[in-house]
């Protein structure tokens, strides 16, 4: 029994070629193509009928120079698969007839005034051509219609093909379901690929024909995609609002990259729409490894994805920003390598970075994900985040419990330069803050954390510091350079000792924000230490 | 009597954030399946929760900590709340006890309020200093103050005093451990442990408790080691097991190093359970049910850093000790 490209190597009468070039060099394009790469034995075609039809020459009716405008492909598909929702396609339909064919050319054409592309697509024509029909049945009962014939593109004669396979019944082996292969999918460490639930047969569609979704079919996307069924685990199935079945469809198949058809997801405290399931995978030592990852649009508006992990798991969802936003460990970084480690190298990234992060906003526009405005309103803090110069959202945390499906912890950062209670000696630099809320949606359980990372300068020393966690307008700063703490409170007329070893490092000036009334507290490790701390005097 | 399970884990340079346990939910998942497992109405896996090592900014010791290491404690104590059954989870409110020229460290202490309550102001440092602002210094050199705790049993008189550590870095060699021996045996000495009956002491204390003569350990200092664990009046209930992990030069074979991280208690009835759990070989048998045989080199790596910290990735360069101790 032959493979298809065998068969074809047999079949295709070389006096056909490409514009009778009399050559089967095109053919070696095919053996690229997915349906007909597959080498193993049970790929091996069981029944086939073969058919053929052609002339001395193609003959087509149309002229590539009045291409007229399609649509973007692209971008529909793009559509397509986002929002699950679509105009009509207006793509054409590929009619597989004996001694007719129905061609496609493609074009990609450059606007002159835009910088964009677009595809262009025109239906061509022949009514005597030189292309071979197939209808063919796999080893595996998988069933096969294929056409293949030369279309003329930009790039010069192309192989065209256009056929569908169904019901891939025996996945073994299969490179593009090898992460979904039992074998594979028991042996991740990735438990998000373990709580998948597969469902249905997988299927390779390669189509000229585009098709959208329904409540019981999966869209069908223009090109060679494998699609499979799919539901998550009991937990998070619960959660899942969907208006087609769950597919996973996978475009290139060897690239181990699938991506799910969308569905929203409705916890009880939080919902996110357009989400998709990424699933990548690669192969390393022999073995595949995959991380599965659901991205989604937020309540408010904004993206964020999180790794998937088993069905009890509390999934972590993260602001989606560009990666040039996100903080990365530099390279060669060894985990005792740097001094204050990670935390500290992720905070002085936020606050030194010259990007441009996405605008705060308004403060309340976070209020659903923090469990209400208490965490803005409550004590004076408010003063304090709403004074902020150009305030900036650098990152939003936040898990779900798969158990509950509430809401577990908040975490949200962003920065600004302060502006409150501000004095010609104290000028604020731009400061880091983050809020963290353990069960925002409980009032019996939560609890409310305010972090901040202060830079300023006070008369003229570059000091950094913190607004107290409990007392919200008290600024507890200190200089950056020890050796610059007795000059400073110089500035204050306290005198401190100067030493270059051992030099005094417990300081700490606590000012409050609005009055300006101060403490000051020294001490160091040889005994010295102002007791009781000096205080600002009325 | 009642049982007090305990775990007490250094994860380093624990923090909120994009880069460390926070990062993904596959490690706060490892974290959170040590202290309180996921399954529907599970039940906790201990009543007191130490984590040795998070961060906080600049600051003088003694006061509140502020920084990142309590931000991550908020979080982490959400997610416990939002266990079916951890409702009763609370934290102890953090002090800073170390700042330095890179920033500072503090102790976070989770407990479950059904079985033991936080004595009103029963939380402060230890200090060895005679200033106001806390200090332990050893061989001259400020190192972190250990953080006292005072529980009450409840429904109980009974008072626990709870007191964790991250002593000073090891040196052997010729310094013979001898800054993390001393910091440990002032612990001893302290009012805290010898003015009170029933004491519970902890942390990663930089003293190994593998006998000297085991052969891996074969380092000046080690000697030292066990006789300062010995000689504290307390008894070493998690004792002789490996809890820090070795970095580059770890092996399937040899991935463990010193056993840095114990539990000591005086006036405990009894104590079980008492041992390191060794997440790295949680993973390593995970690996082996799905596929069995021989674990390459390059296998052990990868998932050997599944819990092993190095560039950003794993959860800590330590292991979670636990023990029971009845009181």
């Amino acid at each position: 029994m032959p493979t298809l490209y065998r068969l074809l190597q047999d079949e295709y009468d070389p006096a056909w070629g490409i514009r009778k070039s009399g050559s089967r060099d095109g053919l070696e394009e095919l053996s690229r193509l997915s349906v007909l790469w597959r080498p193993n034995s049970i790929y091996k075609l069981k029944r086939w009928k073969l058919d053929s039809a052609h002339a001395d020459e193609s003959i087509y009716i149309g002229s590539p120079k009045r291409l007229k405008y399609a649509k973007q492909r692209l971008a529909w598909e793009k559509k397509l698969l986002a929002l699950g929702k679509a105009e009509s396609s207006g793509e054409t339909v590929l009619a597989i007839k004996h001694l007719k064919a129905r061609k496609h050319l493609h074009a990609t054409v450059k606007s002159r005034g835009l910088k964009r592309s677009v595809k262009y697509r025109q239906a061509l024509e022949s009514s005597f051509d030189n292309t071979v029909f197939i209808e063919a049945e796999f080893e595996d009962e998988s069933k096969l219609d294929v056409a293949v014939w030369f279309t003329q593109t930009q790039e010069g004669w192309r192989v065209g093909l256009e056929s569908h396979v169904s019901n891939i019944t025996n996945p073994e082996n299969h490179p593009a379901l090898l992460p979904f292969m039992a074998v594979n999918k028991d042996r991740s460490l990735d438990a998000g690929l373990r709580s998948l639930c597969l469902e249905g047969t997988a299927r390779m569609i390669t189509t000229t024909e585009s098709a959208l979704a329904t409540e019981s079919a999966s869209p069908i996307l223009v090109g060679e995609h494998h699609y499979l069924g799919f539901s998550f685990g009991p937990n998070l199935q619960k959660a899942v609002k969907s208006e087609m079945p769950l597919t996973l469809i996978c475009e290139k198949a060897d690239s181990g990259r699938w991506r799910s058809t969308p569905f929203n997801l409705q916890f009880a405290e939080f919902s996110l729409s357009s989400c998709v399931l990424l699933v990548n995978t690669q192969i390393i030592e022999e073995v595949s490894h995959s991380t599965c990852y659901l991205f989604g649009l937020g309540a408010d508006n904004r993206p964020y994805y999180s790794q998937l992990g088993d069905d009890e798991c509390t999934l972590r969802w993260h602001l989606y920003l560009d990666n040039s936003l996100r903080f990365e460990p530099p390279s060669g970084y060894g985990a005792e390598s740097a001094s204050g480690g990670l935390p500290a190298l992720e905070n002085d990234f936020y606050l030194s970075s010259e990007q441009a992060f996405p605008d705060l906003e308004d403060l309340a526009s976070f209020d659903q994900l923090m469990g209400g405005n208490e965490w803005r309103c409550k004590g004076v803090t408010a003063e304090i985040y709403q004074s902020l110069n150009q305030p900036q959202l650098l990152h939003l945390q936040f898990g779900i419990s798969l158990t509950t499906g509430g809401m577990t912890d908040v975490a949200l950062a962003f920065r600004g330069t302060p502006t409150i209670g501000t004095s010609t000696n104290f000028a604020y630099e731009r400061s880091f803050f983050r809020i963290g809320i353990g069960q925002p949606h409980d009032s019996g359980l939560r609890n409310i954390y305010h972090e901040s990372q202060l830079r300023m300068r006070v008369y003229d020393c570059p000091c950094e510091g913190y607004f107290e966690p409990d007392s919200s307008l008290v600024i507890n700063l200190r200089p950056i350079n020890v050796f610059d703490i007795p000059a400073f409170a110089k500035h204050f007329n306290v005198t401190l000792p100067f030493r270059l070893f051992q030099p005094l490092d417990q300081f700490a000036l606590r000012v409050h924000a609005s009055s300006g009334a101060w403490q000051m507290f020294a001490s160091d490790d040889s005994g010295f230490e102002l007791n009781p701390p000096v205080e600002s005097t009325p | 009597m009642t049982d007090i399970r305990i775990i007490s884990w250094n994860i380093l340079r624990f923090a909120a954030g994009t880069s460390g346990v926070f990062s993904k939910q596959e490690r706060i998942d490892r974290v959170m399946e040590v202290v309180h497992p996921k399954a529907v109405n599970a039940d906790a896996n201990c009543d007191i929760f130490v984590i040795v090592e998070p961060v906080t900014g600049k600051q003088n010791v003694g006061t509140v900590a502020a920084g990142s290491g309590v931000t991550g404690g908020t979080q982490l104590l959400g997610i416990l709340n939002g266990r079916a059954k951890g409702k009763d989870w609370k934290m102890v409110p953090a002090l800073c006890i170390y700042s330095g020229k890179s920033g500072g460290e503090t102790l976070l202490v989770f407990y479950r309020d059904s079985v033991v309550k936080l004595k009103t102001g029963g939380h402060a440092l230890l200090t060895n200093a005679t200033t106001t602002v806390p200090n332990w210094k050893i061989k001259g050199v400020r190192e972190s103050c250990p953080f006292h705790v005072t529980f009450t049993i409840a429904n109980t008189s009974i008072d626990i005093h709870l007191i964790a550590q991250h002593a000073p870095s090891p040196d052997y060699g010729s310094g013979k451990n001898g800054k993390a021996n001393q910091g440990v045996q002032e612990v001893g000495k302290h009012l805290a442990v010898t003015g009170n009956t029933k004491v519970v002491y902890l942390g990663d204390l930089n003293l190994c408790s593998v006998p000297a003569t085991d052969t891996d350990c074969f380092l000046d200092g080690h000697t030292e080691d066990g006789t300062t664990l010995a000689g504290l009046g307390m008894t070493l209930v998690a004792s002789g097991q490996r809890s820090s992990l070795k970095a580059g030069d770890a092996s399937l074979d040899d991935y463990l190093s010193h056993a840095y991280d114990n539990i000591l208690a005086k006036g405990l009835s009894t104590s079980s359970n008492a041992n390191v759990i060794n997440l790295v070989k949680d993973v390593l048998d995970e690996h082996l049910l799905l596929k069995p045989g021989p674990i390459p080199a390059q296998t052990f790596k990868r998932l050997f850093h599944c819990i092993r910290t190095t560039k950003g990735k794993g959860l800590s360069d330590h292991l979670p000790v636990r023990a029971t101790i009845s009181f």
